[in-house]
């Protein structure tokens, strides 16, 4: 007992699933996307399938709990049916997940639970109606049910295939946690309103398009209220099929629909969450400049060499055509949007400061910054003065600074890498494989010593079972050999229970 | 006959009966009038096969008995208030059913005096502690994971829940060992100790026990030099048995030079194999001897004194009328069903009785219907076993039902659930085939002119549908005798809605009712977790074996531990062989075939065997069925426990899909399986749910290299792959005991 630590045995449980690769699958199967044959039904067969090899995670059984409920939601189907089918399938999502969160003695209210897990009460409230009042409609149920499919995934799914967590480190980067839910937040926004992107979102209104836009809006101010969540959300916004269109070629046209799109969210984000305009356009910045990003971090002093910390990373052009289409966008005149222009009550400045904005543009001059500033000048008059002579100055130094920049650069790197790197780290990796090696010799021999223990034991184990055989044929006379049970032929060499 | 209420552990009838239940309580006590007849005066002279009728001594002044009693326990102050119907004892055993009442709660008596001391040095009780039952089916609230033991924390303090170790040393066995009343046997495998009436000894690990003169008492089994050798296991999973001195007789020669000896007893080292299940489940390797162990050879530890004393067998004050009624025969064998909610000690209790009664009669029938922690059967059964050596071990060290020759023995049924909560019908389906079972033993049993007796030991469900599963199975065995142990208020299982008056109403008029208090809640503190004991039982099921071994080829069971059951070589089962076909419970529609290795390879499934069955069905050939070569689905219904029975559980090690082979993994040499395997009967295997214990899926190279590879092992995972970090990641296991504030 003492040679055996017990460390990966008691983190070793049993699944349902046989592989981390079917668990995968049955991910993807729950979620098909627009383009993707729907495997739906597959999923839940399988689901099923899984469940009499014992209890599924409550996620997975609530997944599919929902998603039998929508897929039985077809024209013709019993109303009473689906109401009922779509309330078992909520409370018990509901108490499903909120059960386990009674920790301690007493009971705790579910509405404290659902907070502490970050549940909007709304689902609380459904659990509550269908449980003890009248059955919700089936207008309220279909929407909780794809929002709940939507909380599933989202706290539960964006987590099944994450990049495997590393035993030093097993703390996930809270901000990717916040970039996947932000993620499919801005998906769901986007299945939503792509087919009619110009109809209003009214508050108090009783339709269910209207109530899961606002719900997704709360909940990207929600993530916003963090600095991390923060980052998340603009992280997600500055990818392709958000702002960014999914086109090749960021036509004014896809830029238009991109508008459309996305400004509606936007607009009450700049609203509730502070610092969300101002993080969302300097966000863009950054990935326009990226050199004199990186010139900044050298320039300064950066005991950081640059290469290890994160930078944005330098994106095509056709990208960043589509960054400047909604900078123009949001630094036009004031008439044509509202982004940005939420003025702080306390200090009456807007949210975006688009003078300030502009400086910033003159300090990092390259085509892009250049082609902003124009826009901006030609919008915004009194800007124009005041930093006209600025930008010129900037327009003429920016190729002269960009080209000083790679030069710095390649220098710089050049002398992190190879230099400071060079003794210290070397040895210190040599000593490492050395000491790989030596642990990998020790434990070959103990394999190979097992290995001669456990074909010993595989004899007496084969001695013992032929008695058995024979024994059992003394005993029953030999007349019913049809109806023998025969043992494994051969030798056995031990294999993991599954494998033939 | 009148309803009769039986308690006469308390002077006065309970608050919680109804005036009915008063009043015909109090009606009983005056119209039995009771014989407190001096004990010595007893001639006994009735019933010269039953040995301990014979050994009786004369017993304690009962000016003794009542001096130790007032002190501790005022409810049992009166011993002997009991009425006996007078269809059960002449007047003769009535003389001789006081004498051993005498002796019987003398000797319990002592064991109480000795928790009092405990008490006083301020540790758990021994009566406190004195059940072996396990916990409730809580899962968050008192499993222990293994990770503690990396801590250098010492597990048993962790597992035992019972880190407060002080400095006070606390006696457990009052038998000092010293030079004259300790003796080497045999040198290097046995030790002779000789005890003084009422000395106790509690021993840790497996041992044999054999008395060589005078007669002594463990776990309510009277054992003389006639009994022979006895096989005790006790691990500190369950309390550990006392073995107890009893007075000597008069007239019969200790071979004791001055004499001053009662008892002789050769204890010696027994090496079944189980202690070595810490190899593949670390948290059950320090069970089996003390903490700081210094000598790993011996197999058994006596313990002496203890600074972490471990939970003791030793039986309730309020439990002494209840077992001292069954020590003498009566010509109609009584039938004792136990009943009571979680964790009151109904296991306890059972064994105990089935014991005391197999001191009177040579074999005892015992109804297991209690499928979560059952006593005779891997979990998700039922049985009935017919049992003639007390049980001197936890359910996990007899796995598969008593260990004898007898032909007919035991009879199975498999639920596949370790709850009658999925099939409640089924339930009742299989206790009355058992109980038909039983019945049909009776009635054609020939060893003497007693009876068989049969215990019914139900499972703890007594609220809603399981009380009316209750009342079916009174209907259905229509008991003489029922015991209902009850939590005080204060337990976290007391605000049941289920009270004493709901069980009496049950009850048929014959049927004479006790109710008694479950011990406080501080001893249904259990070191383990239900969950964590039925793997274990389902594990050590798995690795047991029964062989046939020395002269007389009396079948012993032992296990093997040494490797993990993918080193075990399986049984290949051809699909056409398996006539009654594979089903799986609760599941409509069937799966499609191809998920049936999804769905239940590496899963344990109950063997069941189908009498008569259709041959028809059988040659239809079912090797082209559905394509699969496998008979799934099957047509028609799981076999029932009318036309069915389990011979035993298997575990599916995998499906060969191009042969339509099935290879299984059963205990080795399972006596149960040689029926299978030649018989002309249907097979069928039945999943149900019941789960696998991990550890034998994990092969030891993995567990050398520290690190499982979750691809590697199918259906096995480290936490990390699994959406760990997300929410809802874990299984919604249920609590029970969940309060609201101003209950």
């Amino acid at each position: 007992m003492a040679s055996i630590q017990p460390n990966a045995q008691s983190r070793a449980r049993i699944v349902p699933w046989r592989s981390s690769a079917d668990l995968l699958w049955i991910k993807e199967a729950f979620h098909p996307g627009p383009e993707a044959p729907d495997q739906r039904y597959d999923a839940l067969t399988m689901a099923q399938a899984w469940s009499v090899r014992g209890k599924l995670p409550h996620s997975i059984e609530a997944t599919a709990m929902l998603t039998e409920a929508i897929m039985h939601d077809r024209p013709g189907a019993s109303q009473l049916n689906l109401q009922l089918s779509y309330s078992t399938a909520i409370c018990r999502f509901v108490n499903g997940l909120l059960d386990p969160a009674q920790q301690s003695h007493f009971a705790i209210s579910m509405h404290t639970l659902a907070r502490n897990l970050n549940l909007p009460a709304s689902f609380v409230e459904i659990r509550h109606a269908a449980t003890h009042e009248n059955l919700p409609s089936l207008a309220v149920l279909r929407t909780a049910a794809s929002r709940a499919l939507g909380w599933l995934w989202s706290n539960y799914w964006v987590w099944v295939g994450a990049t495997p967590i590393d035993e030093v480190n097993p703390e996930v980067e809270p901000q990717d946690v916040n970039l996947s839910r932000a993620r499919l937040l801005l998906k769901q926004w986007r299945k939503l309103r792509r087919q009619n992107p110009t109809r209003e979102i009214k508050e108090g209104e009783n339709v269910p398009e209207s109530r899961e836009a606002l719900a997704i809006i709360r909940d990207c101010v929600g993530i916003c209220g963090t600095t991390e969540g923060l980052d998340g959300v603009v992280d997600a916004f500055l990818e392709e099929k958000a702002l960014i269109p999914s086109g090749k070629k960021k036509s004014s046209a896809l830029m238009k629909g991109a508008f459309l799109l996305w400004l509606p969210l936007l607009e009450p984000l700049d609203v509730s969450a502070p610092n969300f305009a101002e993080q969302l356009i300097s966000s863009m910045l950054e990935i326009l400049t990226p050199m004199d990003y990186a010139l900044d971090e050298l320039k300064s002093g950066s005991t950081v060499p640059f290469l290890a910390s994160s930078p944005p990373v330098p994106k095509d052009r056709e990208f960043n055509k589509a960054l400047v289409a909604w900078i123009k966008h949001f630094t036009g005149a004031s008439t044509s949007c509202k982004f940005g222009r939420t003025t702080s009550p306390e200090t009456g400045v807007a949210t975006l400061d688009i003078d300030n904005f502009a400086k910033q543009c003159i300090f990092r001059p390259n085509k892009w910054t250049l082609d902003i500033l124009a826009h901006i000048f030609k919008c915004h008059p009194a800007l124009n003065s005041k930093y006209s002579a600025l930008a010129s100055i900037a327009q003429t130094q920016a190729s002269f600074a960009i080209e000083a920049s790679h030069k710095d650069i390649e220098k710089k790197v050049s002398k992190t890498n190879s230099t400071t790197r060079a003794l210290q780290d070397i040895e210190d990796e040599l000593l490492q494989f050395e000491e790989k090696l030596a642990s990998m010799d020790s434990q070959m021999e103990e394999w190979m010593q097992r290995r001669y223990r456990l074909r010993e034991g595989q004899n007496q184990n084969g001695g013992k079972q032929d008695m058995a055989i024979d024994g059992q044929k003394g005993e029953n006379g030999g007349d019913c050999g049809n109806h023998k049970w025969t043992k494994y032929p051969g030798v056995w060499t031990p294999r993991p229970i599954g494998v033939l | 006959m009148p309803k009769r209420t039986r308690d006469d552990g308390l002077k006065d009838p309970p608050a919680q009966l109804s005036a009915f239940a008063r009043r015909q309580l109090l009606e009983a006590k005056i119209s039995t009038p009771v014989s407190p007849v001096p004990a010595s005066s007893a001639s006994p002279t009735l019933t010269p096969d039953s040995s301990t009728i014979r050994d009786f001594t004369p017993p304690v002044p009962t000016s003794k008995l009542k001096s130790s009693k007032k002190t501790k326990d005022p409810t049992t102050e009166t011993p002997t208030t009991r009425g006996k119907p007078t269809s059960r004892s002449t007047p003769q055993s009535t003389d001789c059913n006081v004498s051993t009442t005498k002796k019987l709660e003398s000797a319990l008596s002592r064991q109480l005096e000795d928790s009092r001391r405990r008490k006083e040095a301020e540790e758990p009780t021994a009566v406190e502690n004195g059940l072996g039952d396990a916990g409730e089916d809580v899962e968050d609230v008192m499993s222990v994971d293994g990770d503690e033991e990396e801590d250098g924390v010492d597990p048993r303090v962790l597992i035992n829940g019972r880190g407060r170790a002080n400095s006070i040393a606390t006696q457990i066995s009052s038998f000092v060992p010293t030079e004259i009343n300790t003796a080497v046997y045999k040198p290097g495998l046995s030790v002779k100790y000789s005890l003084k009436a009422s000395e106790t000894m509690v021993f840790q690990g497996e041992y044999s026990l054999r008395v060589l003169s005078g007669s002594i008492q463990v776990y309510g089994a009277t054992l003389t030099p006639s009994s022979g050798t006895h096989e005790v296991w006790a691990p500190s999973t369950h309390a550990l048995p006392v073995i107890e001195a009893l007075p000597r007789k008069t007239g019969d020669k200790v071979q004791e030079k001055d004499g001053e000896f009662d008892a002789e007893i050769v204890v010696g080292k027994f090496n079944s194999g189980i202690r070595d299940i810490g190899r593949l489940w670390p948290m059950f390797g320090g069970v089996w001897a003390p903490p700081n162990t210094t000598n790993k050879e011996d197999t058994y530890h006596l313990l002496t004194t203890s600074t972490s004393p471990p939970g003791t067998l030793t039986t309730p004050s309020a439990w002494l009328p209840l077992l001292s009624d069954f020590i003498t025969p009566s010509p109609q064998a009584p039938v004792i069903l136990i009943t009571g909610p979680k964790s009151s000690g109904k296991s306890t209790l059972s064994r105990t009785l089935t014991n005391i009664l197999l001191n009177t009669y040579p074999k005892i029938a015992y109804l297991d219907l209690d499928p979560g922690q059952p006593e005779f059967a891997p979990p998700g059964m039922v049985s009935l076993s017919v049992i003639r050596n007390p049980i001197l071990g936890p359910p996990f060290t007899h796995p598969a039902g008593p260990v004898s020759r007898e032909s007919k023995r035991y009879r199975a049924h498999h639920l596949g659930f370790v709850s009658p909560r999925e099939d409640p019908g089924g339930y009742i389906q299989a206790a009355r085939d058992l109980f038909q079972y039983y019945t049909h033993l009776y009635n054609s049993h020939s060893d003497s002119s007693l009876g068989i007796p049969l215990v019914v030991n139900t499972c703890g469900w007594i609220k809603g549908t399981g009380l009316e599963l209750l009342q079916d199975i009174i209907n259905l065995t229509q008991p003489s005798d029922l015991v209902l142990l009850h939590p005080p208020p204060q337990h976290p299982s007391g605000n049941a809605s289920t009270t004493i008056s709901d069980i009496q109403a049950l009850l048929p008029h014959t049927t004479r009712f006790y109710h008694m208090p479950a011990p406080a809640p501080a001893a249904i503190q259990a070191k383990f977790s239900a969950a964590d004991l039925r793997a274990l039982h389902t594990m050590s099921y798995f690795h047991h074996s029964v062989v046939r071994v020395g002269g007389d080829h009396e079948p012993r069971i032992s296990w093997g531990f040494a490797n993990p059951l993918t080193h075990v070589l399986p049984w290949e089962l051809p699909g056409r062989k398996i006539g009654a076909g594979i089903h799986i419970l609760h599941l409509t529609p069937p799966l499609p075939p191809q998920l049936l290795r999804d769905a239940i390879e590496g899963t344990i499934v109950g063997v069941i065997l189908v009498d008569n069955v259709n041959n028809s069905v059988e040659d239809e050939g079912n090797g082209d069925r559905a394509g699969s070569g496998l008979p799934y689905p099957f047509p028609g219904p799981p076999p029932t426990p009318e036309t069915s029975h389990c011979v035993g559980l298997a575990i599916i090690r995998a499906i060969d899909t191009t042969t339509h082979e099935v290879q299984l993994i059963l205990p080795q040499k399972d006596t149960y399986l040689s029926e299978a395997s030649s018989s002309h009967d249907g097979l069928a295997l039945v999943r149900g749910r019941l789960e696998a214990p991990v550890w034998d899926f994990v092969s030891e190279e993995l567990r050398v290299g520290g690190r499982v590879a979750g691809d590697e092992l199918p259906w096995v995972t480290c936490d990390g792959a699994a959406g760990q970090g997300g929410k809802g990641v874990r299984e919604w296991r249920v609590r029970r005991n969940l309060m609201r504030r101003g209950r």
